[in-house]
């Protein structure tokens, strides 16, 4: 009886797991606090392709993506594929870091426990070193290895660009914090 | 007469069961062992071809979706869009137009647009939510061939870049509009969009659990399957029966 019980409690949230957290948008204008600037369009030269193409293990798809900035930080909304579908995330960064992150929409069938804060918080403060490589190591998931390799391809692709598209932001002096 | 003991007997079952089942069992053993390496071996982007593959598993080809723009043709067909023929990296479930700009092509996918150049190559894909002010439901161009998105929420006039869009009341010029495949080109794209259904592993899989003979080839491989219960067992109790004599 409990473990029909159990698995009744646990069926919605398996159903549930494949969808939009958040849309896009709504995240984009939460780390404006409401007023997004109009996006700017990022031209990937080849040297970008070309580390873009060494993050990921194949090519970028598309040769220039948008992105949102002000005086203090950079948001980037990216798109890999985990298993066979595109998961779609949001980073946040400041002062060559990651504010945070978030998974947005997720359309795999499995794998889903990337989209919990448990996860996203995993990448807050983590930088990119020299190899542009991640600055600290993010565990694998058991059950969910394509989606946090997915996960951790477009941090690292985020902090890269960031790193393109600023050259001396204001230094931000409060603590970093997830909304 | 004295009689048989049973192991024996059973190992005279065992010997006949183990021959007739040899032929499923060596079946169940390989496909078993490439399914399990299907990533390394990449089985689930290999693809048949052959008619009758396709044939068997009744596949045939998508209907087509085709937009003339100026001399060039974007079509769709599954979920792929094709420039003259050539399937491009954009994938969608639809195409409701498209126009020729600066960089290439802007291609109207409900979903979103996608901006491709002259060879087909994805510029960027540009996604409802974030980067359109409404769903689109076609495209079209002014007579100073700005791109012009049309929605049911009305008609939006796009900048050069595609970051800024301000309501547009008037009526675009050119809207586009869908037209039927020349023969040729129906037939490249055709031959495109069945080449990529039936999946190597797809295949494995059915040979493996037996539905690539219908139902019976089902119950056949249910009878592998007891057959090698039935060898396992027979087998460790001959075993047990000679080693404890």
């Amino acid at each position: 009886m409990k473990q029909i019980l159990l698995l009744l409690l646990l069926t919605p949230n398996l159903l549930w797991a494949r969808g939009v957290y958040q849309k896009p948008a709504d995240f984009v204008s939460e780390a404006f606090t409401g007023q997004p600037p109009v996006a700017q369009i990022y031209t990937l030269s080849e040297t970008d392709q070309s580390v873009l193409a060494d993050i990921l293990a194949h090519p970028y798809e598309g040769s220039r993506l948008r992105y949102w900035q002000d005086e203090t930080q950079t948001v980037w909304i990216l798109n890999e594929v985990g298993k066979t579908k595109p998961i779609t995330a949001g980073f946040v960064i400041r002062n060559g870091k990651i504010q945070y992150m978030k998974v947005l929409v997720f359309r795999e069938s499995r794998g889903w426990e990337v989209r919990h804060d448990f996860f996203s918080k995993r990448f807050d403060g983590i930088t990119l070193d020299q190899e542009n490589k991640l600055s600290k190591r993010i565990d694998n998931i058991s059950g969910a290895t394509l989606s946090v390799r997915a996960v951790r391809k477009m941090a690292r692709i985020a902090l890269y660009l960031n790193q393109q598209v600023t050259d001396n932001l204001a230094p931000d002096e409060e603590a970093p914090t997830t909304p | 007469m004295k009689k048989r003991p049973l192991h024996l007997k059973l190992l005279q079952f065992h010997r006949w069961i183990g021959l007739a089942a040899s032929l499923l069992v060596l079946l169940l053993a390989i496909s078993g062992i490439a399914l399990e390496h299907s990533e390394q071996l990449r089985l689930d982007q290999r693809y048949l071809t052959q008619p009758w593959v396709l044939n068997h598993y009744g596949i045939k080809p998508d209907s087509i979706t085709q937009y003339r723009v100026k001399d060039y043709s974007l079509a769709h067909a599954g979920n792929r869009i094709y420039l003259d023929g050539v399937p491009t990296a954009v994938e969608s479930s639809l195409l409701c137009g498209a126009v020729k700009i600066a960089m290439g092509f802007a291609i109207c996918l409900g979903e979103g647009l996608a901006l491709i150049d002259a060879e087909g190559a994805l510029v960027e894909h540009l996604e409802t939510d974030l980067s359109l002010p409404a769903p689109a439901t076609g495209i079209g161009q002014t007579s100073s061939q700005q791109v012009v998105l049309l929605s049911h929420d009305g008609n939006w006039l796009a900048d050069s870049d595609f970051l800024l869009w301000q309501p547009y009341p008037d009526q675009p010029s050119i809207v586009s509009q869908s037209s039927a495949p020349a023969a040729a080109l129906r037939y490249k794209i055709e031959a495109h969009n069945i080449s990529h259904e039936i999946s190597w592993e797809r295949v494995l899989l059915d040979l493996h659990s037996g539905r690539l003979l219908g139902s019976w080839g089902v119950y056949l491989m249910d009878l592998a399957a007891l057959a090698m219960i039935f060898l396992a067992c027979s087998g460790v109790w001959v075993w047990w029966k000679r080693s404890f004599r």
